[in-house]
């Protein structure tokens, strides 16, 4: 090895992060090299200043003086049960995979137009399920996902019922109306 | 003693003795963050005080997914940076800048009493800008992982390792350069002169 190389890879070799081949390369050109053996011993020196660099001593009522404002700041007691969004998405997969399973097997013994009903439903709920269980989340942020991926559901639902039902059955929807 | 979790959930019921606890165990460690950071010890009292505070209310919406201890220094972190609104930036920057704020390296004379090659370290670790100050207190106040110090930080895991690869090249070069100052000064300079030996030298 180089001279070069060697103090490219002795931070490394300090950090304990060189590999066996790496390191025994190194110490063959270390037992050689005295140049590269004294930046070695400095980096020891370092690395040994940055793990024993002398901690300040906190004043001594800090504790006191902090407990003294938390007294003074509202209570921050939660309630012994706590619902959050992403428990909630959880469950909700979990009631969504069930329902799905019932609408499939009721879906394929029904027939005709009751068919892009059930097809609908059904889709909705894949939707609802894929997000509970892809985008997981809490708060404000997750509420959001919420109300965007619903709206992406109800477009997708509007644009399968308008291509299933055919010429026909849109100018009867537009009749009944 | 009782761990961190058992303490968080206690004190996220209101209860302020499992709070006190949580600030002794930890209030040294949030204190020496924000004193190597802002380098003064009346403000980073301010800064710590300030952010056992914040801890305490903001409690309700600590989950666990991180260590208290880190989501602590994540608080002081950001207390710190209003106090030095350019640190923000300075953290982002990759590029070399100066090495040290401050006046040249003290000469050995300067040193006589600290003459350890340690302490003249622990100067010149005071020295640094204080991005690097935070990323090294952060890396060896309590062996966080490059990964967890990025998470304390809110910038990328590379950054991070830049910015405590460049102090310690940094410390590096210091110490070089202390190392040949002191191998160059003659020893007998550094001695204060004797009353009537002045001559003696000359002469022996």
């Amino acid at each position: 090895m180089r001279c070069l190389d060697v103090r490219m890879e002795l931070q490394a070799y300090v950090d304990g992060e060189s590999s066996l081949e790496q390191a025994g390369l190194l110490e063959q050109h270390l037992a050689a090299c005295e140049a590269c053996r004294e930046e070695l011993g400095r980096l020891q020196i370092v690395a040994a200043a940055l793990e024993s660099w002398p901690l300040v001593a906190e004043p001594a009522d800090l504790t006191a003086r902090v407990m003294a404002r938390v007294r003074l700041c509202p209570a921050v007691a939660l309630p012994r049960f706590r619902l959050h969004w992403d428990d909630l998405a959880i469950s909700a997969a979990g009631a969504m995979l069930f329902f799905t399973v019932m609408l499939t097997w009721r879906y394929l013994s029904t027939s005709g137009s009751a068919q892009l009903y059930w097809a609908q439903i059904y889709l909705w709920l894949e939707m609802l399920q894929l997000k509970a269980l892809l985008l997981g989340g809490s708060g404000a942020v997750a509420a959001a996902q919420w109300l965007i991926w619903l709206m992406l559901a109800a477009l997708v639902t509007l644009a399968m019922g308008y291509f299933a039902a055919g010429e026909q059955g849109r100018s009867e929807f537009v009749s009944s109306q | 003693m009782d761990s961190d979790a058992d303490l968080v959930a206690r004190a996220q019921q209101g209860d302020e003795a499992a709070f006190e606890q949580l600030v002794c165990k930890h209030q040294k460690y949030a204190f020496n963050l924000a004193y190597r950071v802002l380098g003064d010890y009346a403000e980073a009292e301010d800064v710590t005080q300030e952010a056992f505070v914040r801890a305490w209310r903001g409690l309700s919406g600590f989950r666990g997914q991180a260590q208290f201890t880190t989501w602590l220094y994540r608080i002081v972190h950001n207390l710190c940076l209003n106090r030095i609104p350019r640190l923000r930036r300075e953290l982002l920057r990759t590029e070399p800048q100066e090495a040290v704020v401050g006046d040249s390296i003290p000469s050995p004379l300067d040193l006589l009493e600290a003459q350890e090659r340690g302490a003249f370290l622990h100067a010149e670790l005071n020295r640094l800008p204080a991005k690097y100050r935070l990323a090294l207190t952060l890396r060896y106040l309590q062996d966080l992982s490059y990964e967890e110090v990025a998470g304390v930080l809110n910038v990328p895991m590379g950054t991070v390792k830049t910015h405590i690869h460049r102090a310690r090249q940094i410390l590096m070069e210091r110490f070089r350069q202390w190392e040949e100052s002191a191998a160059g000064a003659d020893p007998v300079d550094l001695l204060p002169p004797v009353h009537g030996e002045e001559n003696n030298y000359a002469l022996s």
